[in-house]
């Protein structure tokens, strides 16, 4: 038994960028649905994010400025259009923000607070009141004030529909009833984020499976740079109530604001200044392959040598690092007690490759926010993450908007897609020897991935790595069950997701593979050198194989050199 | 050293009502309610339901959770060795099942018809 809905615009993800296609879609008058993996503000990476927004608000600053700043950081592999859109739209869309409710941190003349991060040459971060919370909760209230965005909640995206080759909607499972229904849409806007649950350590909620990239890919949608996974430096790693909790090591270093230092596994100081985020991993990786790194293979922070007194780094503590409060919960105070940090798996630089229109190769579908590939380049400026969701959300849903092909009516093989999952669905829930549960076959698989495909790599790990992902898929895979409870049922969920986990596993460790250089956060003990003209890995799924291949990195038209 | 957790089951597909299962588990320093349920699912009990989009640090409060009564974050409640608690999901939500809710409120568009779900509990 299965429902078909039909729509103008389908949103597949409720993050910060999802939202945001939902709402623009709803402004110009098309019928949207939402659909989220889980609650909307209560899932998805989104809410878990810091307050950090960028926008060139300030006097002396332009977007002229955060162009060159997004470019460099990228380290040559941003596509120079998108960030030119980035940093033309920033600041309209963070005052779309303020206008649908979110509140921003503000100075006494009523101008935004700003502060400097690594990388940037004017103080361009903003501070958004409440994180990436405070960021949904604004989205939230605007869209409730749509009528025409319908919410699904709770609903997994298993499959994009094709119809003569263009993406015509999407099959998705009801977690809450175990049923699997398709959406019929004119376009569609894939929003579903990153796919840092392919490794162990994260930062980021345990749903960042990275399924709607897996769809996509499967669909014909060019992937691109799918190996650059942006490692955060400052992540807790020891105790482990603290465990995946990301602190700030921007505000703990800077000398006017907490003044902290960062100590290795010996109490020595390891790194001066400011670093940005890939300069600081090399340096703790450096300590990891010395053996003097911290006993958890990381780092501690020390705030017991700041030139503060400790009533005025109290006072900034809970000013600046929410979670200073966190830890104080679970017994931990970072004023007296050094924290162990690692660099855990924080943002997915690749994915689906977009114009500046959030447009992708396939006609009717769009693509925005992390998972999308060639916004930022090798390495990503602290802040844009946020930027980019309103910025590439609202311009995915202005294109799809102008898109809608007429009517939706040849029937797209609807009962022969659902019927096929409902197969899949029967045979996990069999009994069969050698059974493995979906939580079991990720923890396999994130291992292969901690071990070949990590911080550091080479030929020989990514083929070996390879190698066992692609046993685990044949062997493994074929074996996996799951209890037969049909009302939200979390291992109906991860058993699609560690499908799609494996096969996307494999696409990043190809990619890794072709990316035969040193860059931004891809390493390659087996080639340290960068090469000196830039290129794209580019992935792409062509009559059932895979074609790697290499392209440019797209340099900006015309008039906008200026930038 | 060990604790007990008393835990609410309720599959309205099946179950006429609610009843409790206890399960008991290894005890370790820091060791916070999200992280024994989710010990619970991965190594006891693979039909227990709960969500596990929560962010384990306190920010999203999705992870709201009744303990012994009263409603708390499951990622900053630390458990302490050698006592039983009873757990039970967020109060004043309809229950999907077991521990998980149902956070949106359904509404309906008089004049479509069309049903759709607002938020509760956002402040601003």
């Amino acid at each position: 038994m299965f429902e078909v809905k039909e729509t103008d615009i389908l949103v597949i993800g409720g993050g910060g960028a999802g939202i945001r296609a939902a709402i623009t879609a709803a402004e110009l008058g098309k019928k949207v649905i939402l659909l989220s993996k889980g609650p909307l503000s209560r899932s998805g990476i989104t809410p878990m994010a810091g307050e950090g927004v960028e926008g060139a608000v300030n006097e002396g600053d332009s977007s002229a400025h955060h162009y060159q700043d997004t470019i460099k950081a990228g380290r040559g592999l941003a596509d120079q259009n998108l960030v030119y859109a980035l940093a033309q739209d920033a600041v309209d869309r963070i005052h779309d923000l303020e206008a649908y409710g979110a509140r921003f941190k503000k100075n006494p003349d009523g101008s935004f607070a700003t502060s400097i991060r690594p990388g940037q040459t004017h103080s361009r971060n903003l501070f958004l009141i409440g994180g990436g919370y405070g960021l949904a909760a604004g989205l939230l209230r605007k869209m409730a004030s749509l009528p025409d965005i319908f919410l699904l909640e709770d609903g997994m995206a298993i499959k994009l529909l094709l119809q003569d080759g263009r993406v015509a909607g999407a099959v998705y499972l009801d977690i809450r009833t175990g049923e699997v229904h398709g959406i019929k849409a004119r376009a569609t806007i894939i929003a579903t984020g990153g796919y840092e649950e392919l490794w162990p350590f994260t930062d980021t909620p345990p749903d960042t499976t990275g399924e709607g990239l897996t769809i996509a890919y499967q669909a014909g949608a060019h992937l691109i740079d799918l190996e650059m996974v942006l490692y955060y430096p400052g992540v807790v790693v020891y105790p482990p109530a603290a465990r995946g909790w990301l602190v700030q090591y921007e505000y703990i270093l800077n000398p006017d604001i907490l003044d902290g230092r960062v100590l290795n596994g010996q109490g020595k100081v390891f790194i001066q200044g400011f670093p940005a985020r890939d300069e600081f991993i090399r340096a703790i990786r450096k300590q990891v392959t010395q053996g003097t790194a911290s006993p958890h293979g990381g780092f501690f922070v020390d705030l017991s040598q700041s030139r503060y007194s400790r009533e005025i780094l109290t006072e900034r503590l809970e000013a600046w690092l929410h979670q200073f409060t966190n830890l104080k919960q679970v017994g931990i105070d970072l004023r007296d007690d050094r924290l162990e940090m690692a660099p855990a798996a924080h943002y997915c630089l690749g994915g689906i490759r977009i114009d500046e229109f959030g447009r992708t190769n396939l006609p009717g579908l769009y693509a925005a926010g992390e998972v999308t590939g060639n916004v930022h380049g090798a390495n990503r400026l602290s802040g844009n993450a946020l930027s980019e969701t309103q910025v590439f959300g609202s311009r995915a849903a202005k294109a799809a908007c102008e898109y809608m092909p007429e009517g939706i009516s040849p029937p797209v093989p609807l009962q022969a897609v659902i019927g096929s999952e409902y197969k899949t669905n029967t045979r996990w829930k069999e009994s069969k020897a050698n059974a493995i549960r979906p939580v079991a076959l990720k923890s396999r698989l994130k291992a292969v991935m901690d071990k070949y495909v990590g911080l550091e790599r080479d030929e020989a790990g990514l083929s070996k790595g390879l190698a066992e992902v692609r046993q685990l898929r044949a062997e493994v895979l074929p074996s996996l069950t799951i209890n037969p409870i049909r009302r939200f049922c979390y291992e109906v969920q991860e058993a699609y997701e560690v499908q799609g986990m494996l096969d996307l596993s494999e696409i990043v460790i190809l990619s890794a593979l072709e990316r035969k250089e040193t860059r931004g956060h891809h390493y390659r003990l087996d080639f340290p050198k960068t090469d000196e003209t830039p290129f794209h890995i580019s992935i792409q799924f062509v009559n059932g194989e895979h074609k790697v291949g290499r392209m440019p990195v797209s340099k900006l038209k015309g008039e906008g050199e200026k930038g | 050293m060990k604790i007990r957790l008393k835990i609410f089951r309720f599959n309205p597909d099946s179950d006429s009502i609610p009843h409790y299962r206890t399960y008991a588990l290894p005890w370790s320093e820091g060791l916070t309610l999200l992280a024994a349920i989710r010990m619970i699912y991965t190594n006891l009990d693979a039909t227990l339901a709960f969500r596990n989009y929560f962010c384990g640090r306190g920010l999203c409060a999705s992870c709201r959770i009744t303990v012994d009564g009263t409603v708390k974050k499951a990622c900053h409640f630390l458990l302490e060795a050698d006592r039983e608690y009873r757990v039970e999901p967020l109060k004043n939500y309809p229950v999907i099942r077991d521990l998980v809710v149902d956070f949106g409120k359904k509404r309906t568009d008089p004049e479509s018809g069309r049903e759709f779900h607002l938020k509760e509990g956002i402040t601003f």
